[in-house]
């Protein structure tokens, strides 16, 4: 008896398989209620005309090829990217410079780490008003500074001018990300080889040559994977543009998140709505399958 | 030279990083230097000094007649079950998932991991109804179930990495001992898990404190909103009083920035490991 349960800890297990599957039932089960029946359910409203009341209206594919036709799906998905690329730009890439600065410097690294990543805490309420504010044409800080340096003509009203919007909305977004994204950066170069700098410097190699020679090839995956969780989370942003823009102006910010959320609880096109939100999950679900790749191709190297 | 070098080097390198970090910082100074001064005050723009601080009218307009004081309780009442339901059911599924065989097992597992990547939009509508049906919206439990439950995924995985981590022969000797198999879990694995607890727990405190699709969906009366709708709200019915709607961002934000200040690194760690297994 003992020798058997010995033996049975070597493997790694305890209990009986009915004890094993009892304690992941709680979790299993309230998933599948809230998690994984909703997007069942999700699926077969979509096939259906239905105001939120009364009964549904089988309609098939309808729902699906209204939504190849209307021209705000393709609009809201090109937000989307450009959010994403904007994020990239402005988040992402500051991130990685900030990170490198980071480990070469030597005092007040907690400090500024701390200051950094503190925007990540806020919610995007709070972001979003503090950036109105920053925006606002009258008072805010951004005119007041574009004026004082003599550029009157730039200082417009950034949330509702059909151009700017979404850039005004994507400098916000990386307020909270850049911090976010350099306190990954860090861990992964405190990883890397340091004499491969020493090497690099006695070859003669400038910052930007080590910087793209030596340094990024060896975060090369974590890059990548912060890139595409990046992408992952452009796709389903909400808050930041709803609280900052409502879409607007002239649908001009709208993603498909804010589209989503306008078709069913302010339209109440459900079935509609319902459709589109099953395009965003096999979107956000394939760039979840290419993560799943490049983490499974990192393990092999 | 090479002294002189890095010394010029050192300075460039500050100088980005300090210039960086009062970006970072404006937006917050502006918050707090508009909380503390009065409306009349504020047209001469925030980085001016206050002619007059009216920080406790501010504070107590907002707290009383803002009623931030019932959207902080609102927070509180969503936010502690959300994370009692993930901490409990994400500790027995994590300890399972690590340490135990049964049939199904990775099958189920590898559904939890793909209902991480579930975006909320996917499952808003079918769970607006299933609440509908229940009776559940315009109640706490409908914010704190569906943010306590959609937590589940990622707490099971942070529970189950960590419970691979701990070795199996503290179950042997607990075995050997004489422990049944759930007394070895409850005596030996549960004390060790405090430190995940710690780091699950301001996971989910945070995405629960900070979130505002949920409650926007499933709230509707005022009484019951939570600080991130209750601001919001507030914000566009006092869209020209910015030093009340100053002060109530300092009260939402407060107790968050009250833990980052002590917990800073378990904070930092938690969130990030929270973004990359998501």
């Amino acid at each position: 008896m003992t020798r058997a349960s010995a033996l049975k800890g070597r493997s790694g297990t305890v209990g009986s398989p009915l004890m094993g599957l009892l304690f992941v039932l709680p979790a299993i089960g309230a998933f599948a209620l809230f998690g994984l029946w909703p997007i069942v359910h999700s699926f077969i409203i979509s096939l259906h005309e239905w105001p939120g009341i009364g009964p549904m209206t089988f309609v098939g594919l309808k729902n699906y090829a209204r939504m190849m036709r209307e021209s705000l799906v393709g609009l809201a998905f090109l937000n989307n990217t450009i959010y994403s690329l904007g994020i990239i730009l402005m988040a992402v890439i500051p991130g990685l410079i900030l990170s490198i600065l980071l480990v070469a410097s030597m005092r007040g690294r907690l400090l500024f780490q701390t200051i950094f990543f503190f925007p990540r805490l806020l919610t995007q309420v709070v972001v979003a008003l503090v950036w109105s504010w920053l925006f606002n044409p009258v008072f805010g800080l951004v005119n007041k500074l574009l004026i004082a340096i003599g550029l009157e003509r730039f200082a417009i009203g950034w949330l509702g001018d059909p151009t700017w919007a979404l850039p005004a909305v994507i400098l916000a977004a990386a307020w909270t990300y850049y911090g976010f994204c350099m306190v990954i950066f860090m861990a992964a170069l405190q990883n890397t080889d340091p004499f491969l700098y020493d090497a690099a410097l006695i070859d003669g190699a400038n910052g930007i040559q080590i910087f793209l020679h030596v340094t990024v090839p060896q975060i090369r995956h974590v890059l990548t994977m912060v890139i595409v969780f990046t992408l992952i989370d452009s796709f389903k942003v909400f808050d930041i543009i709803y609280l900052m823009t409502r879409g607007g102006p002239g649908d001009k910010t709208q993603i498909m998140a804010t589209y989503i959320y306008r078709e069913a609880f302010r339209h109440n096109y459900f079935g509609y709505a319902a459709a589109v939100s099953i395009l965003l999950t096999v979107v956000v679900l394939a760039i979840s399958v290419i993560i799943v790749r490049l983490r499974e191709r990192g393990a092999e190297t | 030279m090479r002294q002189a070098r890095t010394l010029s080097v050192r300075i460039v390198i500050y100088t980005f990083l300090i210039l960086a970090a009062i970006y970072t910082l404006i937006p917050a100074v502006t918050m707090v230097l508009t909380a503390l001064r009065s409306p009349q005050d504020l047209q001469m723009g925030p980085f001016t000094l206050p002619r007059e601080f009216t920080v406790i009218k501010n504070f107590t307009q907002a707290w009383v007649n803002g009623r931030f004081n019932i959207y902080l309780k609102n927070s509180i009442i969503q936010t502690i079950p959300s994370v009692l339901i993930v901490i409990s059911f994400a500790t027995l599924a994590g300890f399972s998932f690590a340490k135990m065989r049964f049939p199904g097992r990775s099958v189920l597992f590898f559904v939890l991991l793909g209902g991480m990547m579930i975006p909320f939009q996917a499952v808003m509508i079918p769970l607006y109804f299933l609440f509908n049906r229940l009776h559940l919206i315009d109640t706490h439990a409908a914010v704190f179930l569906a943010i306590g439950v959609l937590g589940i995924p990622f707490g099971t995985f942070m529970m189950r990495s960590f419970f691979m981590s701990l070795p199996n022969q503290l179950l042997e000797a607990a075995r050997l001992d004489g422990c049944s198999d759930f007394g070895a879990f409850v005596r030996v694995m549960l004390p060790l898990t405090y430190p995940a607890w710690v780091s699950l727990i301001l996971f989910q405190s945070m995405w629960s404190w900070n979130n505002f699709l949920v409650p926007l969906i499933f709230i509707f009366t005022d009484e019951l909103r939570p600080l991130p709708l209750g601001l919001m709200f507030y914000s566009t019915r006092y869209t020209t009083n910015y030093t009340l709607v100053a002060a109530g961002v300092l009260i939402t934000i407060f107790p968050l920035v009250i833990l980052y200040i002590f917990l800073q690194r378990k904070f930092i760690s938690s969130i990030t490991m929270g973004a990359l297994t998501g």
